[in-house]
């Protein structure tokens, strides 16, 4: 569904992603794992052509993503979903959700798809007309991860989305990805530094070190192997 | 009593004229976190569109008003496209020097083709003969109410633009955080074109209801110069940053200088406006208007 072949980005002198390359399968959870630096982000702000690489292609079903400007990469059916920060705390609730979905230009779609997100998370629904300023940390994942769904996508993009939050809520966050892989089939690449939780619901993992892959494999196995858990996923 | 009610009646009227400036470059700020330094000469150079047709021309008054705010709207987006986008990601003060060129351009341009120090008068849209109340005259006409009115309707139709139409949200996703919104489809570029556009075309409505209270308006450099300092004044009165702001601050700036130009003395009401300025911001650094920013670290 998503190729990514060889792929080279560069800041300055420093080789973020060293020649990366990652299948992700249809109806799939693909853990990108790996420290701080590693280029996690660097890999999702390429695919999503946030930046654009020095070498290397990147197709998703069938199409060249680095042809695609990031403004019409929503429409090709992929969602980023940004760390809790990427909530845009000036507009309420409604408004941050409503955007998710601006772009199909359906009315009647719309309000569906956001009575749908509510009732996937009740405590949105109760600050529906605040302002999302008034969002706790656990609520402004909710409220991101509500805002990508939005838009129907049938590949969604996590940034660590367990950052900076209780156990509790990571825990739930991982569930809601496990649900809408197994209801709607949806395609995820999740990034994560929280190595422990991602892989207990990912289906595939890749590690990254200093923008290179380190390690490739179905997720139990990588999780069973300890050399690997010690090294780079500190667990 | 009666001098008191007519100087805050005089005061409104003028202050819904820095309303509309203040919006004009809150807008701009919004949207690109630029101070527009050259709004004044922008809507200078709308008005005298506007003033050549209407006066050499014979143009209908509505119809000059109308194409000085399409004029507004192209000069914006010109503005923005080939002047600031070029500069948008460079440290902050080459778009402000970019401003401050424009500026410079547009006052060059405009004395060329009209001329530099020949001050033109403009026609007011109503009667500038005030009020009757009893047997005395109130400080406060037609044109006066007739401001007053337009700048209203201007808020409102911008209220309802940004807060009730799903452009108006897609321009306030772009302005508010940029990455994001492109990443949900919107095209932040267009938007911000739009944004500035827009600011210019309200900014071209000042400029005309501006051009009607007094004679001798119409001159490249003076009173469209010092408009644009009051229009600054309200918005940093108001906080730079928020519309309602920029409408009360236009307010209050209106009718305090209406009063310490008729009780103090109407030859330095620049200064009046700067020591106002000053004063806000020892007291209240961020405007009175501005959103407390709460940091999460």
């Amino acid at each position: 569904m998503l190729a990514i072949d060889d792929v080279v980005t560069t800041y300055g002198a420093v080789r973020a992603l060293d020649g990366v390359s990652l299948q992700v399968e249809p109806g799939t959870i693909t853990a990108v794992l790996g420290a701080n630096g590693a280029g996690k982000t660097t890999l999702l702000r390429t695919i999503n052509g946030l930046v654009r690489p020095t070498s290397g292609r990147i197709s998703y079903e069938g199409r060249d993503l680095l042809r695609t400007k990031v403004e019409n990469v929503v429409q090709a059916g992929i969602a980023h979903v940004p760390e809790g920060r990427g909530v845009i705390t000036e507009l309420t609730v409604d408004e941050n959700l409503r955007l998710g979905a601006l772009w199909r230009g359906d009315r009647s779609a719309m309000n569906e798809s956001m009575r749908q997100i509510y009732e996937m998370f009740p405590p949105l629904a109760e600050r529906r007309a605040r302002s999302a300023d008034t969002l706790s940390g656990g609520e402004r994942q909710m409220l991101v991860v509500g805002r990508a769904l939005m838009s129907k996508p049938k590949l969604l993009l996590l940034d660590e989305p367990s950052l900076g939050l209780a156990p509790r809520i990571t825990a739930q966050i991982m569930a809601t990805l496990r649900r809408l892989r197994d209801q709607q089939g949806m395609t995820v690449v999740l990034v994560e530094q929280n190595a422990r939780s991602a892989l207990s619901v990912a289906d595939n993992a890749v590690v990254l070190n200093l923008g290179k892959v380190v390690a490739q494999g179905k997720a139990t196995d990588l999780a069973a192997d300890e050399k690997l858990r010690h090294a780079y996923l500190g667990f | 009593m009666f001098r008191f009610l007519n100087l805050t009646l005089s005061g409104v009227s003028n202050g819904m004229i820095y309303a509309a400036v203040a919006l004009a470059l809150v807008m701009i700020w919004r949207a690109t976190r630029i101070v527009n330094f050259a709004q004044g000469a922008m809507l200078m150079f709308t008005t005298f569109i506007a003033w050549d047709l209407a006066q050499r021309h014979g143009v209908n008054y509505w119809v000059a008003l109308v194409v000085a705010m399409v004029s507004g709207l192209i000069v914006g987006g010109l503005a923005e496209r080939l002047l600031v986008r070029p500069v948008e990601t460079g440290p902050p003060l080459n778009a402000v020097i970019v401003t401050l060129g424009l500026f410079i351009f547009l006052q060059g341009l405009a004395g060329m083709i009209w001329g530099s120090s020949q001050a033109h008068s403009y026609p007011p849209g109503f009667s500038i003969v005030g009020y009757q109340v009893g047997n005395r005259t109130l400080l406060f006409a037609p044109n006066d109410l007739y401001i007053v009115i337009a700048v209203a309707l201007l808020v409102l139709v911008l209220y309802l633009l940004f807060n009730q139409t799903p452009v108006g949200l897609r321009m306030r996703a772009a302005a508010f955080n940029p990455e994001v919104a492109r990443l949900l489809g919107v095209r932040v570029g267009r938007l911000l074109t739009a944004g500035w556009a827009l600011a210019a075309a309200v900014g071209a409505l000042a400029g005309i209801l501006a051009a009607g209270t007094q004679p001798g308006y119409v001159i490249p450099s003076g009173p469209f110069d010092a408009l644009l300092v009051y229009g600054f004044t309200a918005a940093v009165i108001g906080g730079l940053d928020s519309p309602v702001g920029a409408v009360i601050g236009g307010l209050v700036l209106g009718i305090l200088l209406s009063w310490a130009d008729s009780y103090i003395d109407n030859n330095v009401e620049g200064m009046y406006a700067l020591l106002i300025l000053i004063g806000v911001l020892m007291v209240r650094p961020n405007g009175l208007f501005a959103r407390q920013r709460v940091r999460r670290v």
